[in-house]
This record gives structure tokens, C-alpha cells and sequence, in this order.
């Protein structure tokens, strides 16, 4: 009768149906289609269209449109020569570990890599290695001192770039280049979907499905052990420098990640880009009752123990992850490693709940001890200390 | 004649404004968690066009973007609404006053009608602005570097750029912290003439014959940390919506203001 006599009710409750039964079951949010079918794909901040037969348009990180034309066709008109891009590219400088990874997925790393921004020994992916050995791939410099005669010797026809700053120096030298950061931190479904933005300049589509489908794979595989684990771990990830607090913010696909396989990412309410920074009141807050901590740092840099890492800073010393939890680093092979982002996420999963992949080799990660081992060295600095 | 009159009555009766908003408020709260869940499915709508963002975002995800579409439908029915009730009511006053004695009471007796004009002038220009406006994203100038203006022969020069970072000893962990930026720019269209010059910051746009810039980022942010080479990056627009937006916000304040008058005459 309520409901006859005011239908707005009615539209009322079914408005809100539809903004609260929003979770739709998993396979469709990450889309499982067939990405050769689909003429729009948005990935993230970036987006691929089929605007005819031959030619895409892409939009980059940073929300810039280029047009990708197969090799000695005509570029449709509206766009500035500096946003034409021939295919498949063949020649390509890439700033990033993931987007080299990524190249590497594709089939195409060997082929067309002809420019880094990481010196030899920094490498763990044997093709770079080989190809620095050889001279077909050329080190530039650092990020912020960039050799750009260097880079203008190796010819490329593709920069694949964080840096914004390089653009106006590429559009001089006729070199086109794509943003493949975003100033918003990529979450799962951009992470896995980000090889299917570069497949189109190399017309590898068909592996880009290839690798979307077994990411896919793993996540459901993740989702299927850990569905019902009966406890559910804090889990946090960041670190605390001399300056400032890092951390991986809840949107970015580490967060969803942790909450997918049944966990509690402390971080969940931060919302912004890789790596931001928040207070370090927050952290230590968050930190206070977290059961599993992930480090930015390697043991490289610092994360050798827990002992090492209190040292390094003691308010880091104040979360519960250093006092009685686990502290877990990256391994050197693991920001190289995108092309295995279906094993790191498995590798993830298995830390996060151990009790779901017994036997589990870590292959990414390293769980950090509490103390450093012994050696002669350190024995005979104690000695001389105690002295 | 009689049906037009009585649908003409009916898109101006208060009870379809109650329902409208009413409907409106479920929609955008249905909008809120939509937009909070799917970020940049909704960004790209400030620079790609709403035709173009329609057929490819909103047209890829659909049960996404179903609530923006209910809230336009519903924004063209209280548009059509707002006038149908205010003209109603303008044809009743002008009917009922002449404008013979009482001139100063009759126009601000207008006021409320003025104000709703100047909604609907306002919509009109997001409308125009969401079919028309064109945009170039992520413009990088380096000092002394040069981008073209699309379209134009114009060229936008980086002149200077002045970063203010974070001195005081309040704000720990803003120290050294970017909080400030000017980019001086200077635009030539022809050689020989004299250029055009203007400051660009966060909230300081440049407008330059119907094109205007937008800072988005800059660098270095922080006088510590990664070195990174000073640079701007910011969006070219071209929006003929603006003209309709700055004509309803003057409008909508004439209206308030003989509002106030006619409120504060009334009082005394």
C-alpha cells in the first residue's frame, strides 16, 4: 500500500540494491574476455581502442593519446607526428624492471631492447645481461643523467618511461614515448592487464592473453586454498626512512592482493600511489598489532635482520611484525621478475598463510631473521667491543 | 491545446521537483560507491569528451556507468521542470503586476526566477562543455622549452619556474616539501609581436584566446630525495562551456542579491 502510493520508495530501495549488491562474482571483474574481441579496453589509467581495421589508439599513464599504425601505412589524420607509432615497434628503451619484464612476456625482449637506465650488474634477467654483454642493449646513465646522445646512437623508435621530463627531448629527436607509470597506484586487474597496453606495439596480443590467463589462474588458485583459512593475519607493507614513511597504499594491487587471500591489509584506508608516504604516527598505529611485515628493503640495503632493521631505525623496532611477528624482504630477483607475476603472487599468498602451501619454496621473498648470522667478522668487531 | 496545457502544468508542479530530487539523491548515492570502487573508469571523463568516453568506457562497463546516464536523464527532466515552474510563475507576476507602479518590487520579486535562469544557464554550459570541450593532457615544459598550442601556431615558453618548499618547523615531515609553485610562461603567436606573458600555479590557470592551462604536477617536490630534472606538467583545454558557466554565476548573483534586497525589504 506504502509502495503504491509513493513508488519513489520502490525506486529508492532499488537504487540502493543496486549501489550496496554491487559484488559481482570474481571472473567478471577482472574480465575474463577475449581481449582480441573487444574493440575498448580500459587498464587502469590506460586504455587500448581499436579505432579501424589497422590502427589503435592507446592513452598512457599520464592520460597522453598515441596512435599505433602498422609499418609504411598512412597515420590517421588529427594526431601530431610525435604521437605516430609504426608497428610492430622494433627498437625500444624501457626505464622500468616491470615494463623490461613485460617485453620479456611478449617474446619480444631480445628483439627489440636496445636501451636501460641499470647498469649490467644490477640485471638478473639473463637476456639483459647477455644483450649488455654483446652491446646490442646500451646503459643510458642513470634515470636523472640520461646520456641522450647515447640514447639518440641506439636509434629507438619507442621510450618506455616513468619520467615526464624526458618528453619534450624525445618529441625534439622524433622518438615517440609512452608513460607506463600512473599517479595513481595500479591495482590487481591493472597489474595483469598492463601487458595487454603494450602488446598492441608489437602485435603480440595473442601472448599478452596467454599471460593474462595464467595470472588469472594463479589468483584463482590463491582464492580457492585460502577461502577458508581460519585465521585471517595483519598484514602491513612499507618502510620507515630517514625522512619519511613509505607505504603500499590500499588501492594498489598489493593491498588487494592481501585481501583476496583472506587477510587484513593495514593499510587498506590509504589511498593514492605506489609508495606514498603517511605519517609515521600512522604506521607505528597500524604496526602495533600487524602479524606480517613486508620491507621495501633488500638485504642489500639493510634488511639483513630484524636486529639490523631496529638499528637501522628504532622507531621501526615499536611494530609488533619486529618483536614477534615475521619479517619478510625482497629477493633481487623480485622487482625483475613481472613476467612471473603469477608466482610472486602465489609466493605472497604462501606467507601470508603457510598452513595453505606446505612445502612452499619462497622464490621472491626472504624471511628476515632475527639476529645476523655469526661470522668471523662480526665475532672478532663484538671481541673488540667487549675490549 | 487543452493536453499541451495540462502537460505544461504537470512538467512545472512542485511534486515532480520532489520526486526528481528524490530520485536524484538514490541515484548519486548509487553514483558514490560506483565512482569510489571504479576511479578511473569516471577520469578520463574530464578530458576525453562525454561522446567519446560514452562509447568506449561507459559502453565496456555499463552496469558501472548506469548511474551516470540515470542522473543526466533525470538532470534533463529538472531541467525541464525548473523552467516550466519558473516561467509558470513569470507569466503569473507579469499577468498579476504591472510594470507601471511598482517596478522595483516587481524586479525583485524576480529574483528567485533569476536565480533558477541561472541554474539552468549554468547546466547549459556543463552540457556544452561535456559534448564540445577538447583537452590535451600531460603537456611536460622544461625551463626554456617550448609546446605548441594544438591547433595554433602559438607557442607556450617556460620562462621560470619558482618552487616554494616547506621552511617551517610545525609540519615535520612537510620539510623541504614543495607547497608552492609559479611557472612563468610566456605565448608567441607571431614573430615580431609582443608576447603574451602570465604566472601559472595550482589554482591559477592561463586563458589565451579561448584556450586555457592548467597546472597538473611539477617537479622536484622535494629539495631532497630523487633528483629529478624541474620540469611543469600541465593540461591544455579549450572549453566554450566556460562563457555559459561565468554568464549563469553572474546572473545567479544579481539574483541573490535582490533576493537579499527584496528579503531585508520585506523585513523592514
Amino acid at each position: 500500500m506504502l509502495l503504491k502510493r509513493h513508488p519513489f520508495i520502490l525506486l529508492i530501495l532499488l537504487g540502493l540494491s543496486a549501489a550496496f549488491g554491487c559484488n559481482r562474482n570474481d571472473s567478471d571483474t577482472f574480465g575474463e574476455k577475449d581481449i582480441s574481441d573487444i574493440s575498448f579496453m580500459s587498464i587502469g589509467s590506460f586504455s587500448v581502442e581499436r579505432i579501424a581495421d589497422n590502427w589503435t589508439e592507446v592513452r598512457d599513464g599520464a592520460g597522453r593519446t598515441l596512435v599505433l599504425v602498422p609499418r609504411g601505412e598512412k597515420a590517421p589524420e588529427g594526431y601530431e607526428p610525435q604521437q605516430v607509432v609504426q608497428v610492430p615497434v622494433k627498437r625500444v628503451v624501457a626505464y622500468g624492471y616491470f615494463d623490461i619484464a613485460i617485453l620479456k612476456t611478449l617474446g619480444v625482449l631480445e628483439d627489440v631492447l636496445v636501451g636501460v637506465t641499470a647498469d649490467i650488474d644490477e640485471w638478473t634477467i639473463p637476456e639483459v645481461v647477455s644483450g649488455m654483454k654483446s652491446g646490442k642493449i646500451a646503459f643510458l646513465g642513470g634515470y636523472s643523467a640520461i646520456d641522450f646522445e647515447r640514447l639518440k646512437q641506439q636509434s629507438p623508435e619507442l621510450v618506455l618511461t616513468w619520467d615526464p621530463s624526458i618528453i619534450p627531448m624525445m618529441d625534439e629527436m622524433g622518438v615517440a614515448c609512452a608513460i607506463t607509470t600512473t599517479p595513481v597506484a595500479m591495482c590487481l586487474h591493472a597489474r595483469m592487464r598492463f601487458v595487454s597496453f603494450l602488446a598492441p606495439f608489437f602485435n603480440k596480443e595473442k601472448k599478452a592473453k596467454e599471460y593474462f590467463d595464467r595470472v588469472s589462474t594463479a589468483l584463482s588458485s590463491i582464492r580457492e586454498k585460502t577461502k577458508n583459512v581460519a585465521h585471517e593475519p595483519k598484514v602491513m607493507w612499507g618502510d620507515i626512512y630517514e625522512k619519511r614513511v613509505l607505504v603500499e597504499p590500499g588501492n594498489a594491487w598489493v593491498g588487494e592482493l592481501v585481501g583476496l587471500a583472506q587477510s587484513d591489509y593495514q593499510f587498506d584506508d590509504v589511498y593514492g600511489k605506489s609508495c606514498i608516504e603517511i605519517s609515521l604516527e600512522r604506521f607505528l598505529y597500524s604496526g602495533k598489532d600487524a602479524d606480517i611485515f613486508f620491507t621495501y628493503r633488500t638485504e642489500k640495503t639493510g634488511a639483513t635482520s630484524k636486529a639490523a632493521l631496529a638499528k637501522t631505525n628504532p622507531l621501526l623496532a615499536r611494530i609488533k611484525p619486529l618483536k614477534n611477528g615475521k619479517v619478510f624482504s625482497p629477493l633481487p630477483n623480485y622487482v625483475q621478475s613481472g613476467d612471473k607475476l603469477d608466482e610472486i603472487l602465489t609466493d605472497i599468498s604462501a606467507i601470508i598463510h603457510p598452513e595453505c602451501y606446505p612445502g612452499h619454496a619462497l622464490r621472491y621473498f626472504r624471511e628476515v631473521p632475527d639476529k645476523d648470522p655469526v661470522t668471523p667478522f662480526t665475532a672478532m668487531k663484538r671481541i673488540s667491543n667487549i675490549k | 491545446m487543452k493536453l499541451i496545457n495540462t502537460i505544461w502544468e504537470k512538467l512545472g508542479s512542485i511534486q515532480l521537483t520532489f520526486y526528481l530530487i528524490t530520485l536524484m539523491v538514490v541515484d548519486l548515492t548509487t553514483g558514490f560507491f560506483f565512482l569510489k570502487a571504479h576511479p578511473h573508469l569516471f577520469q578520463p571523463l574530464n578530458d576525453t569528451g562525454f561522446i567519446k568516453w560514452a562509447t568506449t568506457y561507459a559502453k565496456s562497463n555499463p552496469y558501472e556507468s548506469a548511474w551516470l546516464f540515470i542522473l543526466i536523464f533525470l538532470m534533463t527532466i529538472l531541467s525541464v521542470n525548473t523552467f516550466a515552474c519558473t516561467t509558470q510563475r513569470m507569466i503569473l507576476l507579469v499577468r498579476h503586476h504591472g510594470f507601471a507602479d511598482q517596478k522595483i518590487r516587481f524586479i525583485l520579486k524576480l529574483s528567485p526566477h533569476i536565480m533558477h535562469y541561472a541554474m539552468l544557464i549554468m547546466l547549459l554550459g556543463y552540457l556544452v562543455s561535456y559534448l564540445t570541450s577538447q583537452a590535451w593532457e600531460s603537456n611536460v615544459l622544461l625551463p626554456g622549452k617550448t609546446v605548441r598550442l594544438p591547433g595554433s601556431s602559438c607557442q607556450v615558453r617556460l620562462t621560470d619556474l619558482a618552487i616554494d618548499y616547506y621552511q617551517g618547523k610545525r609540519l615535520v615531515h612537510m620539510q623541504d616539501r614543495g607547497i608552492d609553485v609559479r611557472a612563468a610562461l610566456c605565448i608567441q603567436c607571431e614573430k615580431g609581436k609582443e608576447p603574451v606573458t602570465g604566472i601559472l600555479g595550482y589554482n591559477r590557470p592561463i586563458g589565451f584566446r579561448g584556450y586555457s592551462l592548467h597546472l597538473k604536477d611539477f617537479a622536484p617536490k622535494s629539495k631532497s630525495g630523487m633528483a629529478i630534472r624541474k620540469y611543469i606538467q600541465f593540461t591544455i583545454r579549450k572549453d566554450p562551456g566556460t562563457g555559459f558557466y561565468f554568464t549563469g554565476m553572474i546572473l545567479f548573483t544579481i539574483g541573490l542579491l535582490l533576493y537579499l534586497t527584496n528579503w531585508l525589504t520585506a523585513r523592514n
